[in-house]
C-alpha cells in the first residue's frame, strides 16, 4: 500500500504473525543524506497510486508463487520526507528463513524498477531534481 | 475524433504544468503519435514508457476513446 503518513516498521513487523512461519524478514528502506557526491536534505516521492497498487499486488502475487512464501507486504511512503525517514518496508514470512529472504529481495528490486513512483531529491547547494533509477 | 485522459507525474507534470489533461485527438494514433504532440522537446521522452489504463504497453499501442494514459518517467521507487 501507499501512504502519506511515517511508516512504522515495528508496528507491521508484529502484523507478520502466523504460527506456521518461523521466519520473518524484513527490508527497511531509508531516506539517506547524499547521492552521487551531493548532499542532500530531503526528498519528495510521487506516485501513479492506482497502478502503484496495482503493480504491488502483481509482484505480492509473483513473489509466493516463485518462492512458496505464506505472506509479503509492502508498504512506501510519499510526500515529503526527511533524512533517515523509512520510505519503503517490505516484510515476508515463511516456514524457512530462505524462501523469505528471496521473496523480500525479489520484490524491492521489483518495485525499483516497475512501481510508478518517483523521487526528487532537494541538496544543500544546487537545484531539487528529479532522480533517474537508470543512473545509478 | 476520440477522448482521452493524459496523467502527467514527476518533470512532466512540471514541464506540463499540470497534473491531468483530457485531449480530443483523431482516431488511429499511437501513444508516441500523442507524445510527439505533446511534448516536441526530445529531451522530456528520454527513457519513457508508456501505461494505458494502468498497464505499460508499447509505444506503438493504438488508443481508444476514454483511455487514460500515463507517460511514466524513470522510477526511482525504495
Amino acid at each position: 500500500m501507499i501512504t502519506q503518513q511515517p511508516i512504522q516498521p515495528a508496528l507491521l513487523e508484529q502484523e507478520m504473525q502466523d504460527s506456521t512461519c518461523g521466519a520473518v524478514v524484513a527490508f527497511v528502506g531509508k531516506v539517506r543524506n547524499h547521492h552521487q557526491g551531493k548532499k542532500v536534505t530531503s526528498l519528495t516521492y510521487e506516485a501513479h497510486i492506482p497502478m502503484v497498487q496495482k503493480i504491488f499486488n502483481e509482484i505480492i502475487m509473483e513473489a509466493k508463487e516463485k518462492f512458496g512464501v505464506r505472506d509479503v507486504r509492502v508498504v512506501h511512503r510519499v510526500g515529503d520526507l526527511n533524512i533517515g525517514d523509512v520510505a519503503v518496508w517490505i516484510g515476508a514470512q515463511s516456514a524457512h528463513r530462505k524462501e523469505a529472504f528471496q521473496a523480500c529481495e525479489y520484490t524491492i528490486n521489483e518495485l525499483k524498477s516497475r512501481a510508478p513512483i518517483w523521487k526528487k531529491e532537494h541538496y544543500q547547494e544546487g537545484e531539487a531534481q528529479w532522480v533517474s533509477c537508470h543512473q545509478h | 475524433m476520440i477522448q482521452i485522459k493524459v496523467l502527467y507525474f514527476a518533470h512532466l507534470r512540471e514541464k506540463r504544468g499540470r497534473g491531468e489533461e483530457i485531449l480530443q485527438i483523431q482516431k488511429g494514433y499511437s501513444a508516441g503519435n500523442l507524445l510527439d504532440e505533446i511534448f516536441k522537446d526530445p529531451i522530456s521522452k528520454h527513457h519513457l514508457r508508456v501505461a494505458i489504463n494502468n498497464e505499460y504497453l508499447g509505444m506503438d499501442t493504438i488508443l481508444s476513446n476514454g483511455d487514460e494514459v500515463v507517460f511514466v518517467p524513470p522510477v526511482a521507487g525504495g
